[in-house]
């Protein structure tokens, strides 16, 4: 589904130069659940950002379903991300003047989904998250593990088939965690690509893949 | 494929059917926009204001105008009639009306001319007021400008304007300008002595179509006024009540070297001598707007940067640009339509009190005169301006770098 090749990612930042990814090589299939980990600072979310297009590469390609997506217009790569991907950041990121249901219709009003068919939508993700009772709530009137959830469900909003988050359960107490991680097993086994930076080891172990990064190298880390 | 809320049991069924709101079914960029009026409401007041002052500053150059030409607008005359080579509107110190001689023929003469329905001639001169009892020695005399009429102004709607008391109606009254009135304090039933012999104050009023400082003279009678003067039988202006302009203007002019004048040719005369106050009135004006848009763009885009984060989160979810610029411009449009409301009314109210307390303090109707065109001229200028003062924070906003913001967050 999407393959990295020889990709580099280097900071310029005047008199030194950071090198955030060094050759790397990587290949995420259709139904995996992929847990990049390694030490602050290592470049887990320079890669997580590259293969979601938010970046591009220094050097190298980022192939998406066999095309090369690097070098597209912002444009292309604007729609390439909401039709096919869903994004969850460590915080929540969600539109404050909006509520929950509104928060999740609006990527499905971007992809130009009728009104009636995204708020009905809208709706149902958000009571599969058990938000049902809180549709019209405002973020600020949400605790942190319901804000994620929300976050998870525009994520979901236009069928993605490749979601990633980046520290997704990084300010959440425990139990808000085990629900999320939940959510995120249910999606995968419903077919759903998942790429998951992470610092937490619960979360990396719930991963069916582990991708370790140190220093802007990666490497497969086997499951146990 | 299904959606995967079947896959997960819901703590919670789905609502059978969400009830979408009417706000809910608006475009993004409009929603955002009225889900985010109060965090805008300083912007709009100050805007707001802006607007009013460039509104006010217009109705008062309008007024301008007016109070130069409002008195012979609307005073029932037709036509003025002057000596040849005489000033209408008397503005500088060298300008004159001039003088009509042999004024009872020519008074005769006009109301002799058919159509006419009513002619009042009138004559301008100063008068020495004199204190009731004994003079003091080096005592300094006070002039009056004093107004003598011939005719019966009464007849001609809307010419006579009274406050207090009632209009002249025999030798021996005299009737005082409002402005008269309160600044040498002069009340109806006083005596008042001019040039040496006493006159009974009968009212407080003006006549209209003699100039814009009608307020501040003494109307009598054109005989009391021609003996107490010693002036011969002249007059400065004298004011035509008619049907038929056109023909009775003509026959005006056969009878002498006169120049006679319709309240359009009043006004065109007018609008070249206010000329240079209009043109400072519209650099206000303009730098009133000009304000105006720089705040609305320096705010907005202080809001832009201060909503990095959300800008950033929307492109990384891959919310168009165009839908980036909108919702920033649709919040420079909101500004814009409710400052421009808020500017109209806030004008109105200054109009209401520049009307209702300053203007009598000048012995005038009106500083303030309401013109629909000029105001919605001003708020389309205002709307064109917020658009284009928004333009360029909404550009910064499709130019956020989701990465970068995401990186700092």
């Amino acid at each position: 589904m999407l393959q990295l090749h020889g990709v580099w990612r280097i900071y310029d930042g005047g008199a030194t130069q950071v090198v955030a990814l060094r050759d790397v090589t990587l290949s995420i299939d259709d139904g995996d659940f992929v847990a990049i980990v390694g030490p602050s600072g290592s470049g887990k979310s320079t890669l997580l950002q590259i293969a979601g297009l938010l970046d591009r590469p220094t050097r190298g390609t980022v192939v998406l379903d066999g095309r090369e997506v690097s070098s597209l217009s912002d444009r292309e790569r604007t729609r390439l991300r909401l039709v096919t991907m869903g994004f969850v950041f460590q915080r929540f990121h969600l539109l404050r003047d909006m509520t929950a249901i509104e928060n999740v219709a609006l990527p499905m009003e971007a992809a130009g989904v009728p009104v009636r068919e995204r708020y009905t939508r809208a709706a149902e993700l958000l009571c599969a998250v058990g938000l049902g009772e809180r549709l019209d709530f405002f973020p600020a009137k949400l605790s942190g593990g319901q804000r994620q959830r929300v976050a998870i469900a525009r994520a979901l909003a236009n069928r993605p088939r490749l979601i990633l988050a980046d520290e997704p359960t990084g300010e959440l107490h425990s139990e808000d965690k085990r629900q999320i991680l939940e959510l995120f097993q249910t999606f995968n086994r419903a077919g759903h690509t998942l790429v998951v930076v992470t610092h937490d080891p619960e979360v990396a172990a719930a991963a069916r893949r582990r991708i370790e990064i140190r220093d802007g190298h990666v490497r497969e880390v086997p499951v146990r | 494929m299904r959606i995967e809320a079947d896959l997960i049991r819901p703590v919670v069924p789905a609502p059978a059917g969400y009830r979408i709101t009417w706000l809910l079914a608006l475009p993004f960029p409009a929603r955002n926009m009225l889900r985010r009026w109060r965090s805008m409401l300083g912007m709009m007041v100050g805007v707001g204001i802006a607007l009013a002052i460039a509104m006010t500053l217009s109705a008062v150059g309008k007024a301008t105008i007016d109070v130069l030409v409002g008195d012979f607008l609307r005073s029932g005359a037709d036509l003025y009639v002057l000596q040849q080579g005489g000033t209408p509107l008397p503005v500088y110190p060298s300008d004159t009306p001039g003088m009509i001689k042999n004024a009872r023929s020519t008074l005769a003469a006009i109301r002799g001319i058919s159509g006419v329905k009513g002619v009042v001639g009138v004559v301008a001169w100063p008068l020495e007021r004199g204190r009731q009892g004994p003079v003091r020695k080096g005592e300094r005399a006070e002039l009056i400008a004093a107004v003598g009429i011939a005719g019966d102004p009464i007849a001609i709607s809307n010419m006579v304007v009274v406050k207090q008391g009632r209009w002249l109606r025999r030798p021996g009254e005299v009737v005082v300008g409002d402005k008269l009135y309160r600044d040498k304090k002069i009340a109806v039933g006083d005596l008042m002595r001019l040039n040496g012999r006493d006159f009974v104050v009968v009212g407080v009023g003006r006549l209209r179509g003699i100039g814009f400082d009608a307020d501040q003279r003494a109307y009598l009678d054109y005989d009391d006024l021609r003996q107490r003067a010693g002036l011969g039988d002249i007059l400065n202006t004298i004011m035509v009540d008619t049907d038929q302009p056109e023909m009775v203007r003509h026959r005006i002019e056969e009878l002498g070297s006169f120049s006679t004048f319709d309240r359009i040719q009043l006004v065109k005369l007018a609008e070249p001598l206010l000329a240079g106050r209009i043109a400072i009135f519209n650099v206000l004006n303009f730098l009133a707007l000009l304000i105006a848009g720089i705040f609305v763009s320096n705010v907005l885009g202080r809001s832009v940067a201060e909503r990095r984060l959300e800008f950033a989160t929307l492109r990384a979810i891959g919310i168009p640009s165009r839908t980036i610029l909108l919702t920033v411009g649709a919040e420079a449009l909101l500004i814009s339509i409710v400052a421009g409301i808020g500017g109209v009314v806030l004008s109105l109210f200054f109009g209401a009190l520049l009307n209702g307390y300053m203007a009598p303090e000048y012995g005038l109707e009106s500083l303030y005169s309401v013109d629909t065109g000029l105001f919605l001229t001003v708020f389309a200028l205002a709307l064109g301006l917020g658009i284009a003062a928004g333009y360029f924070p909404a550009r910064a906003a499709t130019r956020v770098e989701p990465v970068e913001v995401l990186r700092e967050a």
